[in-house]
């Protein structure tokens, strides 16, 4: 039975001018949200690509100029032009490496938080810091949002859901055929049941084939663990709005009266509800301004610099120089005084950063559990979390600066205080992140 | 056939039907009179069970409608004064939809075979539904009867609106019904077709059944005196 | 006559139970949004005053150094704070907070509010703008649709028409209740955002841009009192007349604004922060380093100053030739900055035309931009804090050089420092955002557009066939 009324409804359809409509809508929107991330994807990685560049330019270079000193090609006359020395190689002009946050293989899918977050940031033996590649970025587009796919299935794809099953039984009603129908030996919630299931097979076929043919053509990943989620969580989503069609339809009201009530739901899941809880959260957990933070930061770097000497003879009462006293040039005094400080501001600035975090993390954790509430806002951070834009993996690029600079230092600064000079076949051991 | 058994509805207050009794057998038709809201389209919607009754049974074919209704449905066609069809499929596709949904498949051939008998000319079969005029979509109606073989048909004042040759067609088609067998209850406000095409007349008011006569017995005259004496009550 | 028409609509709507529901709704969450926002904002005021006073300590105690020393330490600019930020947060929670001032280099500002928020932050906060630009419009299209198409279905605009009243002047009987009900339904808004306002003792450029700001949403709403209008009067069918408006509801707030987004970025690409800084290290090494005596340029410019003082080495000059050579080079840096700068801020700029391009499809970007004019939190009031920040680096790090150029002189050079005495005269940054003109802001041509769209959506209402399709009656479906 149900089988012959599926097929009915496929004729139907056919001949309906409203579905091509719908059909061209959402393929043209996935297109328009594919192009997007695609785009957004590759400048993320041109900017990677050229920072690498200029990364391995200056190693090779710096390389070249040792192997031609060595072979007494040319005459290094200052200390901090000799590519030999640590700091030379560490913390000078373009020395250092960059930590990255890749984009993930579904990144084409979400833009997520990649327009105000850095995805990469320079590690050098002071002064590293991350890169805000999105920095001239107009603001008028981070508010006004991206157009990608996350866009389209977390926003348009309902509306479809909604202009094809907001009317089903009020339709049968309105153009006359209810009454017919309703006098046939099958129960008019069997035909409505087809009904849904015939429309969400058909937009689920569009949806997902449009979708996976498109990530397919920019080289996503798609036969994998993670596509499956995709596709099943796609279906979820389509199902709950279908749902939600169908538990609307039950009703005996006028088409009218179940496109608004629907056209409602949409308003409240996608607009209200979730402005309301951002609002909640941020009332129940607000995070003082950056301001504050950042004078603390400076008032930490005023205390350091004011105990530098105290700092510097603890540090020499627990590792011994290991060079005699009169070998140590006055560059590496300083130098070393200034490493001493940094470390101890990094670590007091570490702390800082913890308890200027706990209202942020406190936001985030009620919002996770209240994002239940709405199945939009759990899809789109499903598709966030899936696309590697979220915020807590592209948060996470400072940790990785921060155990990168552990390495950096471990292998420069040991060097530096034994006044050893790098050979061109330690440049192979430079650490890497 | 069908059967009433002391049907009573009542409308929050607004007594639609009470008491109604009637019977109509097979190779019968039956026309129910009555002004607006006297209770005729009520009736028929109990042998839908489309609505309730409060008390009172109806039977089709012996089943009780309300403890069988998918069941009893299998016997009627229902054809109500403006059917409706799908506009974008033909009247060939409708038709094989309808009977569809009873449970019967029938091939293209035999379908549109129906269709001619039931009055519709060959080449409208397969145009668009949304073309066909009153009078054809009615036909689609008459065929869904006869390809589903029920003998029970519920008319709800079916020739309101058609022209008299296309009412004509219609009396005469459904006379074709009753010559096989079937059992019709028709609720119309014409009273030169009642005479003419019924055996039996009921007239309702009020929601009583207040008069049934055998059509054989009145002529046109007196028909339409009985009909407006009990107007007047 | 249209006094009893008017009557008669007002009459309608006011016993329209779900325009009770919906308005009740949007009240609620309109007192949340400002009660809320108003919290925030005392907050950030309150925490901006407290950081500005203690960068200040922090540079005024910051120890004896060289005052060249002193301007490498720097000191830090916080973006001031508006109480319209509660009514129009505009980009402010999308630009950084806090702009760090040193010398050689103009830094871009840093950490944005949006950052540290919880991840969904982005689905959009409450705040009156959210529900001007989003909600109001949506009780226009209710209120709209059912009015005409109940009026049409039930026959009685026919009974109307039938008493004598011409079709095109009860429409426009319609508009004026639209647009009077429109009104009755914002006061109340607009006399809490008053209250709210009245909290915080504001000048009058503050009520003078709070009465634009309400202006500039009064007007968006008009564009669709007369679309709902127009819309259910032209169509038959009442639900694809108001789903016809939904749509452009979607096109406008949602659909566009994104979609103008990804052209204007792929049509006017910025450069990323690596190509700037890189574009920006070429130029600087073609000029002036005050620090690197061996700079061919700092070479030239040290003999040619020599010569024309008849010395043969700086340690004769009357004055400190590094302070001297220190403010010649971060004129020249200030230069190449101002330059790369000034590119991005014209990129920023033509991306900004092509949404004024587009405004044919949307009133709402247009809307949201006035408001963010009117409410001080758009790209140019930005810039302007970020110009009048620069400008006190500026000054700042010359005074730095001057004090070194002066005093450092002779046996005072070596070893050379200024301490507390000094750096507590050097000036203070404050900042007042500049009061609102409607002339060289943008503001004329916006408020230009919107007008265009207000009478271009009025204009269809007196169409003839407009009238035909009234008097026609519709359709149930």
């Amino acid at each position: 039975m149900i089988r012959h009324i599926l097929y009915y409804e496929l004729k139907k359809s056919l001949a309906d001018r409203w579905l091509w409509i719908v059909s061209i809508i959402l393929i043209a929107t996935t297109a328009t949200g594919l192009y997007e991330g695609h785009r957004l994807t590759e400048a993320r990685l041109n900017s990677l690509e050229f920072v690498r560049t200029q990364e391995a330019n200056f190693y090779a270079s710096q390389l070249e100029r040792l192997k031609q000193k060595e072979a007494g090609e040319i005459e290094i006359e200052n200390w901090w032009q000799d590519p030999a020395n640590p700091l030379v190689l560490s913390a000078f002009g373009a020395a250092g490496k960059h930590v990255v946050i890749e984009p993930g293989p579904f990144s084409v899918l979400a833009a997520g938080q990649s327009d105000i977050f850095p995805f990469y940031g320079k590690v050098r033996l002071t002064a590293s810091q991350p890169l805000r590649d999105n920095a001239f970025e107009n603001p008028i587009h981070k508010l006004n949002g991206k157009f990608d796919l996350a866009f389209v299935l977390v926003w348009l794809l309902p509306l479809i859901v909604i202009a094809l099953g907001y009317n089903l039984r009020s339709s049968e009603r309105e153009s006359g055929t209810l009454s017919l129908l309703q006098s046939m030996p099958v129960p008019v919630n069997t035909v409505l049941r087809a009904k849904i299931i015939y429309r969400y097979a058909l937009i689920s076929i569009i949806t997902l084939s449009c979708l996976f043919g498109g990530l397919l053509l920019f080289g996503v990943p798609v036969f994998s663990l993670s596509g499956l989620g995709l596709a099943a969580t796609v279906l979820l989503y389509l199902g709950f709005w279908f749902l939600l069609c169908y538990l609307i339809n039950l009703t005996e009201t006028s088409s009218a009266v179940n496109a608004v009530l629907l056209f409602g739901a949409w308003i409240t899941l996608l607009l209200i509800v979730p402005s309301l809880l951002n609002t909640i959260a941020n009332a129940l957990h607000p995070v003082p301004s950056r301001a504050v933070w950042v004078t603390e930061r400076r008032a930490i770097g005023q205390e350091a610099t004011q105990k530098q000497d105290e700092l510097v003879e603890t540090y020499f009462a627990n590792h011994p120089q290991e060079v005699p006293e009169e070998d140590i040039p006055d560059y590496l005094e300083i130098w070393n005084a200034r490493l001493i400080r940094a470390d101890y501001v990094r670590e007091r600035q570490q702390q800082a950063q913890l308890a200027f975090e706990q209202p942020v993390q406190a936001q985030k954790a009620l919002v996770n559990r209240l994002k239940y509430l709405s199945p939009p806002m759990l899809f789109q951070s499903y598709l966030e979390k899936l696309s590697g834009n979220n915020a807590d993996r592209l948060r996470n690029l400072d940790h990785k600066m921060m155990a990168f600079q552990n390495e950096w230092n471990d292998f420069f600064v040991t060097r530096l205080q034994r006044l050893e000079y790098l050979t061109p076949e330690d440049f192979d051991q430079i650490p890497s992140p | 056939m069908l059967e009433a058994n002391s049907l009573t509805k009542i409308y929050s207050g607004f007594t639609a039907l009470s008491d109604l009794s009637l019977q109509v057998n097979e190779g019968e038709i039956y026309c129910l009179l009555g002004a607006n809201g006297a209770g005729k389209s009520t009736t028929i919607n109990l042998f839908l069970n489309f609505i309730e009754a409060d008390s009172g049974t109806a039977y089709v074919n012996g089943l009780n409608v309300s403890e069988k209704p998918v069941e009893s449905k299998k016997h009627i066609t229902y054809i109500p004064e403006n059917l409706s069809l799908y506009k974008n499929l033909s009247g060939l596709e409708n038709l094989a939809f309808f009977c569809g949904l009873s449970g019967m498949k029938l091939d293209d051939a035999a379908l549109r075979e129906t269709l001619t008998a039931a009055g519709l000319q060959p080449d409208a079969a397969d145009k668009k539904a949304g073309q066909y005029s009153k009078g054809m979509r009615q036909k689609v109606g008459i065929a869904l009867a006869m390809a589903r073989n029920t003998k029970v048909l519920l008319l709800d004042e079916p020739t309101s609106g058609l022209d008299p040759a296309a009412s004509n067609e219609f009396a005469e088609l459904l006379r074709k019904m009753r010559d096989q067998g079937a059992a019709v209850l028709m609720a119309t406000h014409d009273l030169f077709r009642a005479k003419e095409t019924g055996n039996k007349i009921g007239i309702m008011s009020n929601g009583k059944l207040v008069e049934e006569q055998p059509t054989s017995s009145l002529t046109h005259q007196q028909l339409e005196r009985l009909y407006l004496s009990h107007l007047a009550n | 006559m249209m006094q009893l028409l008017l009557k008669n609509e007002l009459r309608l709507y006011l016993r329209d139970g779900v325009l009770k529901a919906v308005f009740i709704t949007m009240g609620i969450l309109f007192i949340v949004s400002v009660v809320t926002g108003y919290h925030n904002f005392e907050m950030q005021q309150s925490q901006h005053a407290e950081a500005t006073e203690l960068s200040r300590l922090q540079w005024e105690q910051q120890g004896d150094k060289n005052p060249h020393s002193a301007a490498h330490y720097g000191t830090y600019a916080f973006r001031p704070v508006s109480v319209l930020t509660v009514f129009e947060p505009g980009i402010q929670p999308f630009t950084g907070v806090s702009l760090f001032l040193e010398a050689h280099t103009q830094n871009t500002a840093r950490y944005s509010e949006l950052e540290d928020r919880n991840p969904l932050a982005r689905f959009g906060e409450l705040s009156p703008t959210f529900i001007f630009l989003y909600l109001f419009p949506l009780l226009i299209i209710i209120l709209g649709c059912r009015n005409l198409t109940s009026e049409r279905e039930n026959g009685t605009f026919r009974m109307m028409l039938a008493q004598g009243v011409s079709a095109g002047r009860l429409l426009r009987a319609k508009t004026a209740g639209l647009w009077l009900v429109t009104a009755l339904l914002y006061l109340p808004f607009i006399v809490i955002g008053l209250i709210a306002l009245l909290f915080t003792s504001p000048g009058s450029d503050t009520f003078f841009r709070f009465a634009v700001f309400t202006l500039s949403w009064f007007l968006y709403f008009g564009v669709f009192i007369h679309l709902s209008i127009f819309i259910s009067a032209r169509l038959r069918s009442s639900s694809v007349a108001f789903l016809s408006l939904l749509g452009f509801w979607m096109l406008s707030t949602l659909l566009m604004p994104r979609l103008i987004s990804n052209i204007s970025a792929e049509w006017h690409p910025v450069p990323n922060a690596a190509e700037f800084s890189i574009a920006i290290r070429e130029d600087l090494e073609r000029g002036i380093d005050g620090h690197n005596p061996y700079n061919v340029h700092t070479a030239a410019i040290r003999d040619s100053v020599l010569a024309a003082h008849g010395v043969e080495s700086p340690d004769e000059l009357p004055f400190n030739l590094g302070g001297y050579m220190l403010q010649i080079g971060e004129e020249y840096e200030k230069m190449v900055y101002d330059y790369h700068l000034a590119r991005i801020a014209g990129l920023h700029d033509k991306q900004i035309g092509v949404y004024l391009a587009t405004s044919v499809f949307s009133p709402s970007t247009l809307a949201r931009q006035l408001s963010m004019k009117a409410a001080g939190t758009d790209l140019q009031a930005d810039r302007d804090f970020y110009h009048a920040a620069e400008a006190y680096r500026l000054e700042l790090v010359r005074e730095l050089n001057e004090h070194l150029k002066v005093h450092a002189v002779g046996d005072q050079n070596f070893g050379f420092t200024a301490g507390y005495d000094f750096y507590k005269t050097n000036p203070t940054f404050q900042y007042d955002s500049p009061p609102l003109h409607f002339s060289g802001s943008g503001m004329a041509s916006l408020l230009a557009l919107q007008l265009i769209w207000l009478i271009g959506s009025f204009l269809p209402i007196n169409l003839s066939s407009v009238y035909r399709n009234m008097q026609q009656g519709g359709t149930a479906s």
